[in-house]
């Protein structure tokens, strides 16, 4: 059984968690091309090698990033989303 | 047979054993006695009993091989458990014993005639042979899985009381060997918690057994002195008897213990396994009395049973002479010592056993075990002198013996190590598979002769290493390194081509598969010529022993036949587990979560048939099971003509709050929620960023900041994890909480349900001026502080009240006490499913799919197409640009019509363009009615659709318009 | 008042449990709107059980937790010290427990000893002070009825939680006061450690609505350390 360190309760059983997919950047829902958006809807890029991802800890439901190695499964590090989204995100007309 | 003779070696021999307790055990119908500590087979070869099993194929008869678990050859029944390893399995008074794969008497096995027609079994006979014509395999395959059976399943086997449980450690140690005991002891000096694990019943592994120095007692008091130190080491947990089975990411263990699977997670892991004897490769390698020179010394040091009485020792390295001392040392006649090296080095071994008379024959080998009665037991050995590695002269001679001990060279016991990771490679300069890699994911070092180290001194000093080397990794360095001193390595320890093919064949390779030397060649010959090939072709290493006794053997065999160099050759992949594991080890007691509402106990002692909502159990009607239509329909037409209650603690319930609260919602779901009112509640559905529905419930405004949300039973969690999800990227200032748990809640519903309530409620005005439908109060329900939320999901007159989950019992109570002169009836999940179905409401994945979107299911209405966003809104417009092929409709049935099933298909001109979502009987409106997916041409009332009930026929439908009940909603809005 | 016959079913609340409880014919009090078990068996044996191992519903015990923004500094005007960190527990000199599950996510238990309406008193003023275009002070948790509280004891706990739950919870790794929120028999659960005196004590909350579960799971891994379901008396009387 893997370990994950959560940022927020430590390490634990990776079957305490889920795995919310890659972090992507949505493009403007407006703007954004049909093709555009269904790349961002639909085409996962599964890379080989090094990945960010959401994943949540679930007894906490505490979400969270990690940066992992899909090669060889090791998780180089987490830390709180606000690391990475620090702003309010507005939609506009 | 010669049962009566008694091959126990006089007392104290013997370590595992109670001389002073007899056992008495089966096997095969006869009586047998042993001691408390006796296995199986060491009780049988104590009563001279040999003969243990019949081979797999051939029904070779089959003795001890390893006495440690490790072939196939020990498989017997026992009890209700087949194959069984008759080598490590304790006896105990009253067991009962079977041969397994046996035709007839073990003694005599019929199956035996098998090995007659030998040459017509070829290697990937199964493939060959009974493909043809077709379909034959099915006749075919009941033979051979009957002739070939391990066992029997008892399929009334009681089980037993099974667990898990978590230990932790900073360092766990596995095996408890030399190397394992001075790893564990300096990782607890360091002060590491460590944890021990064996699977032998005693501390000490081959310092039990084998012979390190000339002086026996020097090794006995070393190892005295270190298993005390481990034993009484506050900071050392010892579990013996203990398997580990596999070794999984991050250091997680999993250890068969007793009745329990441990499931260890250490921080640092010293493997000190050990390492495993290997076979040589001759005629008859296979018969009982052949065995492992570690079998016999196991046999005499553990359990104080003379192996054979006249022995022949075929030896490899020096360790061949240790057995041979060990044998003479307890009055076995030694007829001699065949080492396969021409020119054997230096050893005080080997001295003395020249010393002591025993004739040595250098550069020989044991070319056939020549067989006794019956092929039973043997009867001598046939030597020959070597010529060239795997080749033999004329020169010979038969040695008269009833036993041929086998000392031909080692393999790393590096299985476990293999599951996470690490591998071997096959090093030609001491013809041994060494580590190459140690387990990928660090915090992780091996020991002793599984790393290649074979003297006592420096395997002492390399546990002692690995301990604080693992140490380390776990956080404590105070110690100084330990040093190891010069050793040799694995040298001079395998020799390398202990492999002598016969002409007539019977030089078994893998005594599972029973594989002798052509089959592999053969299964190179055939094309196969990679060992995952030959693995998968010949069924080699595949066995019950997985290829510890055989996957050298093979390596070196293919290498050979395939020209390739032996030396960096690595082996197939290892995986767990690395020894049998019982089921019911990995089932473990079940843990299995309910949720039960707060008024569960109250529908169980009202007769509530129960049926499973997700984790929850909700009340599907109430009554007896034969009367089930009967009890939907009268509560059914309880609610239209009277009062009903319902359970609804199962909705999901969220409490969104924050000055952002409203724009929270505007994104989460379709509908628009900035100017919804206070006090009132407004429909909610989600979709998914691809626009399919997702969700739906309603969200009450509390206050300008706080929503009171609804969700469906199922779909709760998912919602509020992908709240939280996206706003820690939006960073609304909200906050989202999941009370689902938090409030119980009933709907009461029926004209009547006014009335009811009002005998209970004292600050809230029931009125329908005062409080209108899809408004929300907050007040008291004879004290109890609740929510009232009025809704039309039944379609009639009624409040949803919320209330604190511990007061929802009390609730109950009160509301059923005050129904009592209406003649309250509580209803269940059917009901409330066809009242909805009256009403034509959705219930989201029974009548949407995962690919539903709003406009299929009629629900254009709650979209708010102005909103700059919500999940799912781009997808959205991009569908609603192109024509819809499937739409959402009611449909409804003529009298005395069979009753379609949900989900039989609507079928137009031969083709499924939808199917039926939900169907029921209603017995308000007399007719069957239901919704449907349709073809959107037939999507109009009054069309005809085709419904293929699950026996083929065809029924006709009728489209028509929805809601079913009460088209203008009126009763809900009383 | 101590009363034999079973009183829980006619009590405003109710523990999850409390049929559990009723079936071993316990001793009950009226608390906090609840019916609680005093006492089941002998007060020696269920003081000898309390050091061994064994189980007590705390259902009753007065709790209530706020979070979102504001409540930290909302709770810090109502002198309530909450600790310095997430996953950690303080004990109020007052004897109430606050608990920090999350940045600004605090749970607030009374004393179970002497209760002191702290929850009750603070639900109030939170009203009070909460206004919608007013400052953040935070939201309100209904923990009260969210969740289930029991109390586990004796010097097999952690064992037994072993059996449980993948947590290292002996007392030389999982320090006084500490919180871990995990997956118990999977249930996602709150665990703290809160010493009785010498008493290893680890309060468990679980979801209300699985706490029946919950409690048959504690009390069949209980069995192989002959642990015993004990009163709130035996409880308060190790506190003394």
């Amino acid at each position: 059984m893997k370990l994950m360190p959560c940022p927020m309760n430590g390490p634990r059983n990776i079957s305490e968690f889920i795995c919310g997919g890659e972090v992507e950047q949505m493009p403007d829902p407006v703007n954004a091309s049909d093709h555009e958006w269904a790349d961002y809807l639909f085409i996962e890029n599964n890379l080989k090698g090094v990945v960010r991802e959401w994943w949540m800890h679930v007894p906490t439901s505490y979400w969270f990033i990690a940066e992992r190695n899909t090669e060889t499964e090791e998780i180089i590090k987490t830390y709180p989303a606000s690391e990475l989204y620090r702003q309010r995100i507005e939609f506009n007309k | 047979m010669s049962t009566n003779i008694n091959m126990r070696l006089p007392d104290p021999k013997g370590s595992y054993l109670d001389r002073t307790k007899t056992v008495k055990f089966m096997f095969n119908g006869k009586s047998y006695a042993g001691y408390h500590g006796d296995t199986v087979a060491s009780a049988l070869a104590a009563n001279n009993e040999r003969l243990l099993s019949r081979s797999f194929k051939y029904h070779r008869p089959r003795g001890i091989l390893t006495m440690a678990g490790r072939d196939a050859n020990s498989l017997v029944q026992i009890g209700d458990e087949p194959s069984a390893r008759a080598d490590t399995y304790p006896i105990s008074d009253g067991l009962e014993v079977h041969a397994q794969n046996v035709f007839g008497s073990l003694q005599n096995d019929r199956g035996k005639l098998v090995e007659l027609f030998g040459r017509f079994l070829p290697v990937g006979f199964y493939y060959k042979a009974f493909y043809k014509p077709k379909g034959i395999w099915k006749y075919w395959d009941s033979v051979i899985r009957n002739f070939a059976g391990l066992g029997k399943v008892d399929l009334d086997a009681v089980p037993y009381h099974s667990d898990k449980a978590y230990r932790f450690c900073d360092v766990a140690v596995l095996g408890a060997g030399p190397a394992g005991l001075n790893a564990a002891l300096q990782a607890a000096d360091a002060g590491a918690e460590v944890i021990l694990i064996d699977e032998n019943p005693q501390l000490g592994g081959s310092l039990n057994y084998a012979r390190f120095h000339t002086d026996l007692t020097q090794t006995r008091s070393v190892s005295e002195k270190l298993i005390d130190s481990v034993t009484n080491h506050p900071s050392i947990s010892i579990y013996t008897a203990a398997m580990c089975t596999g070794w999984f990411a991050d250091n997680w263990l999993a250890v068969m213990c007793e009745q329990r699977l441990l499931k260890i997670r250490a921080n640092a892991v010293v493997a000190a396994t050990g390492s495993i004897e290997q076979p040589a490769v001759f005629r008859n390698n296979d018969l009982p009395g052949v065995m492992l020179g570690t079998a016999a010394q196991r046999l005499i040091h553990f359990y104080g049973v003379a192996p054979g009485k006249n022995a022949v020792v075929l030896t490899g390295n020096d360790d061949g002479y240790g057995v041979a001392l060990d044998l003479f040392d307890n009055g076995i006649n030694v007829k001699g010592v065949i080492d396969m090296r021409a020119q054997p080095g230096h050893s005080s071994l080997a001295e003395i056993v020249g010393a002591n008379g025993i004739q040595i024959f250098h550069g020989h080998t044991v070319y056939e075990a020549i067989p006794g009665k019956g092929k039973r037991s043997i009867k001598g050995a046939l030597i020959h002198e070597i010529s060239q590695p795997g080749l033999v002269t004329e020169n010979s001679q038969i040695i008269d013996c009833d036993l041929i001990c086998m000392c031909a060279g080692y393999t790393p016991a590096a299985q476990l190590l293999c599951h996470s990771g690490g591998q071997l490679e096959y090093d030609a300069n001491v013809a041994m598979l060494k580590l190459k890699q140690l387990p990928t994911h660090g915090q992780s070092v091996a020991a002793g002769s599984l790393n290649a180290v074979f003297d006592l001194n420096a395997v002492m000093a390399d546990g002692k290493l690995a301990g604080w080397q693992a140490a380390k990794f776990a956080g404590f360095s105070t110690s100084q390194q330990p040093v190891v001193p010069d050793h040799d390595g694995a040298k001079d320890q395998n020799y390398p081509w202990p492999i002598f093919k016969h002409p007539l064949g019977k030089d078994f390779v893998d005594y599972d598969e029973d594989l002798q030397v052509k089959d592999i060649i053969n299964a190179v010959k055939d094309g196969y010529d990679d060992l995952e090939l030959v693995k998968r072709y010949s069924t080699v290493v595949m066995g019950p022993s997985q290829g510890k006794q055989s996957a050298l053997s093979n390596l070196r065999i293919v290498t050979k036949e395939t020209e390739r160099d032996l030396n960096g050759v690595t082996v197939t992949t290892q995986r767990p587990p690395f020894s049998p594991e019982y089921v019911q080890h990995l089932a473990g007691k079940s843990f299995q979560p309910v949720r039960r509402t707060a008024m569960h106990h109250r529908h169980l002692e009202q007769e509530a048939q129960m049926m499973p909502a997700g984790l929850w159990l909700r009340p599907a009607f109430y009554g007896s099971p034969a009367q089930k239509d009967q009890c939907i329909k009268e509560e059914n037409l309880a609610v239209r003509n009277n009062v009903g209650i319902v359970d609804v603690s199962t909705l999901g319930k969220l409490e969104i709050r924050g000055p952002d609260a409203a724009e929270f919602l505007n994104r989460m779901y379709t509908f628009a929620y900035s100017k919804q009112p206070v006090m009132r509640s407004r429909y909610v559905l989600m979709t998914d960023s691809t626009g399919a529905i997702i969700d739906d419930g309603v969200a009450c405004r509390m206050d300008q900041n706080i929503f009171y949300v609804t969700a469906t039973t199922g779909g709760v969690d998912g919602v509020y994890r992908n709240m939280l999800r996206w706003n820690a990227e939006w960073n609304l200032n909200v906050d989202i909480a999941n009370v689902t748990g938090a409030y119980a809640a009933v709907n009461i519903a029926g004209p009547n349900s006014r009335d009811v309530l009002n005998t209970l409620t004292e600050d809230i005005n029931l009125s329908a001026e005062d409080f209108a439908y899809m408004e929300v109060r907050t007040g008291h329900i004879a004290g109890i502080p609740a929510r009232l939320l009025r809704v039309g999901f039944v379609g009639e007159l009624g409040y949803e009240v919320h209330v604190p989950a511990s007061q929802g019992e009390a609730l109950w109570d009160l509301l059923l006490a005050a129904g009592k002169k209406f003649d309250i009836r509580p209803f269940g999940v059917e009901a409330q499913r066809l009242l909805r179905l009256e009403k034509g409401h959705i219930i989201v994945s029974q009548d949407t799919d995962g690919l539903t979107i709003p406009n299929e299911a009629n629900m254009e209405w709650a979209i708010a197409g102005k909103k700059p966003f919500f999940q799912g809104k781009r997808a959205i417009q991009v569908i609603n640009n192109r024509a819809i092929n499937r739409i959402l409709v009611g449909f409804e049935l003529p009298e005395n019509s069979p009753m379609p099933l949900e989900c039989n298909l609507v079928i137009k001109d031969q083709e499924i363009t939808g199917r039926v979502t939900s169907v029921s009987f209603s017995p308000t409106l007399n007719k069957i009615i239901g919704l449907a997916f349709v073809s959107p041409d037939k999507s109009e009332p009054g069309s005809s659709i085709h419904i293929k009930l699950s026996n083929g026929n065809l029924i006709e439908a009728k489209v028509c318009s929805t809601p079913f009940y009460d088209p203008e909603n009126k009763r809900q809005e009383m | 008042m101590s009363e034999n016959k079973i009183i829980a079913d006619r009590c405003e609340s109710r523990s999850f449990v409390y049929r559990k409880l009723a079936s071993l014919s316990p001793n009950w009090e009226r608390s906090n709107g609840y019916a609680l078990v005093s006492q089941i068996s002998d007060i020696d044996s269920e003081l000898h059980c309390a050091h061994e191992l064994a189980l007590c519903d705390l259902s009753h015990l007065s709790r209530i937790g706020f979070k979102g923004n504001g409540t930290n500094e909302w709770l810090a005007k109502q002198n309530v010290t909450i600790p310095d960190n997430i996953n950690s527990a303080n004990l109020l000199e007052n004897g109430c427990l606050t608990a920090r599950l999350g940045s600004n996510d605090i749970l607030i238990l009374d004393n179970l000893r002497e209760a002191t309406n702290l929850p009750e008193t603070l639900k109030h003023q939170w009203h009070l002070d909460y206004a919608p275009e007013k400052t953040a002070c935070g939201y309100i948790m209904p923990r009260q009825d969210s969740h289930a509280c029991f109390c586990v004891t004796g010097i097999h706990a952690a064992e037994l939680f072993s059996r449980l739950c993948a947590i290292d919870l002996r007392s030389h790794k999982f320090a006084n006061h500490m919180i871990a929120q995990t997956s118990l028999a999977r249930l996602g659960a709150i665990i703290i450690r809160q010493d009785i005196r010498d008493t290893n004590a680890f309060l468990v909350l679980v979801e209300n609505v699985t706490a029946e579960y919950c409690w048959e799971c504690l009390h069949d891994a209980m069995q192989e350390f002959h642990g015993q379901i004990i009163g709130v008396s035996t409880l308060i009387n190790l506190m003394q």
